[in-house]
């Protein structure tokens, strides 16, 4: 069953998970002009190709989904470079903060998106998943790496 | 590193307001990628019109009818107690003695709903496997449930070096096929989704489906078809003798009804940014470009019957988004065009553009400014007008799978979810068009509405506490 998205649903939705696609676009691309293009993307698909969904949390589970594709096409396009590097577009940040999140831009393409999906969207592996339609041992394997590199402090364990 | 100082600075990282503005406005950027959504919201329209015709007499002579709109006095009172059930439980409403509505309660949105039977299935972990399934027949008040001769067959084919395994599940009742499968994906070696299998029906037919084998997502999704025999397993190739070059460009294929004929659509390029299509004849084996048929320069094309395409030629603005649309009949054995609508603005929706032409594959849905509408035949340029009606803000409409009734719903802008306010069914071939007013649909949120066969429509539903969910499924 196809789902209409109207005007006014548009807006909902993006009231609802546009900061999250943004955020995300950002830890992969790392640069606010790249994550406004591909918000941009993704809620242009929600309104031409979106599914009939079960409910919020699937609608957003979808537009990441979408966001990570499009983020990694966008990498692969020409003119980015392999490491990402932060724009300085975080004026209040302090310090630690803002060394935390050069820290996970930093990590290699394919840790910083399970590790943004789980510590801060709170995502378990198994909806890591299938948001980033990669196996479950693959996010498992995935995250470790990423807490390695980073040295998190860890509030819990996977 | 502290996680807490990540979280506390990605709250800090919020979009600016002007990204909202500018999406609201949907000015999408030159890219091939926005062509591509746009030429995808046509192709799926077109795709309906594909694998079903529609049924009206063709006439040498343009006709227009007027379809005088009915707004029933009856009311539907849209049910949303929010006691969820221990089971699935239903209720009935007739609605003016023309519609008749059941309304599913469900505990979870896990239910499903296809073949005129509610579902409950449970998979395994990996959702690979099919462990347990219940099936009720929805008949007057009651939930009855129904045992199928459920099938398990597997697909295990290597196409392109890929090795496509794993099984499906099916059954055929009251003349009905329906299929059910898990996940399919294959990854790589790397962790990285690599390969997929899936169906589609075959219209008409429950001996075969078609097996649809890709590669890759988004901008790389390849796709290949093959017909699946139920009855012993084998697969056949459908693209024989098909160019190389072209199939490693396929993105997928819309059927003729009569399997004969392939539109085949090709992923979008520098050289070709909006896509290409070929006209692929299976008897014949030949391939033939979209662009060159009736030499109309036409871009997308949709099947209106087993000899009859519609040519879309699109027209384009300077950032190549789509404006305008003229329209052909294309007769294939003779070769013959006929122009059936002139360049007509190209609607996407109300804030943008509140009118021209809607497309549903052999037929449109042409909104003149002041919001009049009339469906046009693109065949053969008959048009039926529908009198009495002005199409206003948050109003939609659906084609059936068929092609002869267009689902008309109005949306509410103030509630939750779709919001829909009233529904209604024009039917081309009664030449009639009717609505009836919901009441108690703000108490709902209402995810989505399609539908489920040529003559049902059906609206997925939860309460607002998201404790109850609904399928709310109306006969017209």
């Amino acid at each position: 069953m196809n789902q209409t998205c109207n005007t006014w649903q548009l807006e909902e939705a993006y009231d609802a998970c546009g900061a999250a696609v943004y955020r995300l676009a950002m830890v992969y691309l790392g640069r606010h002009a790249d994550a406004e293009d591909v918000t941009q993307e993704v809620f242009l698909r929600l309104i031409c190709r979106a599914p009939a969904f079960t409910d919020g949390d699937h609608r957003r589970r979808w537009l990441l989904q979408v966001t990570a594709n499009l983020c990694r096409d966008h990498l692969r396009s020409f003119w980015r470079k392999r490491v990402v590097e932060l724009e300085d577009t975080l004026p209040t940040a302090a310090p630690e903060e803002r060394e935390a999140l050069d820290a996970v831009i930093r990590l290699p393409e394919q840790y910083r998106l399970p590790i943004h999906l789980h510590y801060y969207e709170g995502y378990s592996v198994a909806e890591i998943a299938q948001i980033l339609k990669l196996g479950q041992s693959a996010v498992k394997m995935r995250l470790k790496r990423g807490r390695e590199l980073l040295k998190i402090e860890l509030e819990g364990s996977i | 590193m502290n996680i807490n100082d990540y979280r506390r600075v990605m709250d800090r990282l919020v979009p600016t307001p002007e990204l909202k503005e500018s999406i609201m406005q949907k000015s999408p950027k030159n890219s091939i990628l926005a062509r591509r959504v746009v030429n995808g919201v046509l192709a799926a329209a077109l795709a309906v019109a594909c694998l079903f015709t529609a049924a009206l007499a063709a006439s040498p002579e343009l006709r227009t009818a007027v379809l005088s709109f009915f707004r029933m006095e009856e009311r539907e009172q849209v049910p949303s107690s929010s006691t969820a059930p221990e089971r699935p439980d239903i209720s009935q409403a007739e609605i003016g003695q023309l519609v008749k509505a059941q309304y599913i309660r469900m505990d979870s949105y896990r239910y499903g709903f296809s073949c005129g039977l509610l579902h409950d299935l449970a998979w395994s972990e990996d959702r690979k496997a099919l462990l347990d399934y219940k099936f009720w027949e929805a008949k007057d008040n009651e939930l009855i449930p129904v045992q199928v001769d459920m099938q398990t067959s597997q697909v295990d084919i290597t196409h392109d070096g890929i090795h496509y395994l794993g099984e499906f599940w099916w059954f055929i009742r009251d003349g009905q096929l329906d299929f059910f499968t898990g996940d399919n994906r294959a990854w790589d070696e790397e962790g990285e989704h690599a390969w997929d299998w899936n169906f589609s029906f075959i219209p008409g037919r429950t001996d075969v489906l078609l097996l649809r084998l890709s590669t890759g997502t988004q901008m790389e999704y390849r796709e290949s078809p093959f017909l699946y025999h139920l009855d012993t397993g084998d697969t056949e190739e459908l693209f024989v003798g098909v160019d190389p070059d072209v199939l490693t460009e396929s993105d997928g294929a819309i059927w003729s009804d009569n399997f004969q004929l392939a539109l085949i659509t090709g992923h979008a390029s520098a050289q070709f940014p909006n896509g290409r299509e070929w006209l692929y004849n299976r008897k014949t084996q030949t391939l033939t470009d979209v662009r060159t048929l009736g030499g109309v320069g036409a871009d997308m094309a949709a099947f209106a019957d087993d000899n009859t395409l519609i040519l879309y030629d699109s027209g384009y603005d300077e950032d190549d988004i789509l404006q305008a649309i003229t329209f052909y009949a294309y007769d294939i054995p003779s070769g013959r065009v006929t122009k059936t609508l002139d360049s007509t603005p190209y609607y996407r929706d109300w804030g943008e553009h509140p009118s021209g032409v809607m497309t549903f594959g052999s037929r449109c849905v042409l909104i003149s400014e002041e919001g009049q509408v009339q469906v046009v035949d693109l065949k053969t340029g008959n048009r039926s007008v529908l009198g009495g009606f002005t199409f206003q803000k948050g109003d939609d409409f659906m084609i059936n799978p068929s092609g002869n009734k267009l689902l008309y719903f109005s949306m509410d802008s103030k509630t939750e979810g779709l919001g829909i306010s009233q529904i209604g069914v024009v039917d081309l071939e009664k030449g009639i068009f009717f609505a009836f007013d919901r009441e108690g649909y703000e108490n709902l949120h209402e995810g989505g509405i399609g539908w489920d066969d040529d003559n049902t429509v059906s609206i997925r539903a939860h309460t607002l506490d998201n404790e109850t969910h609904y399928l709310l499924v109306y006969q017209f």
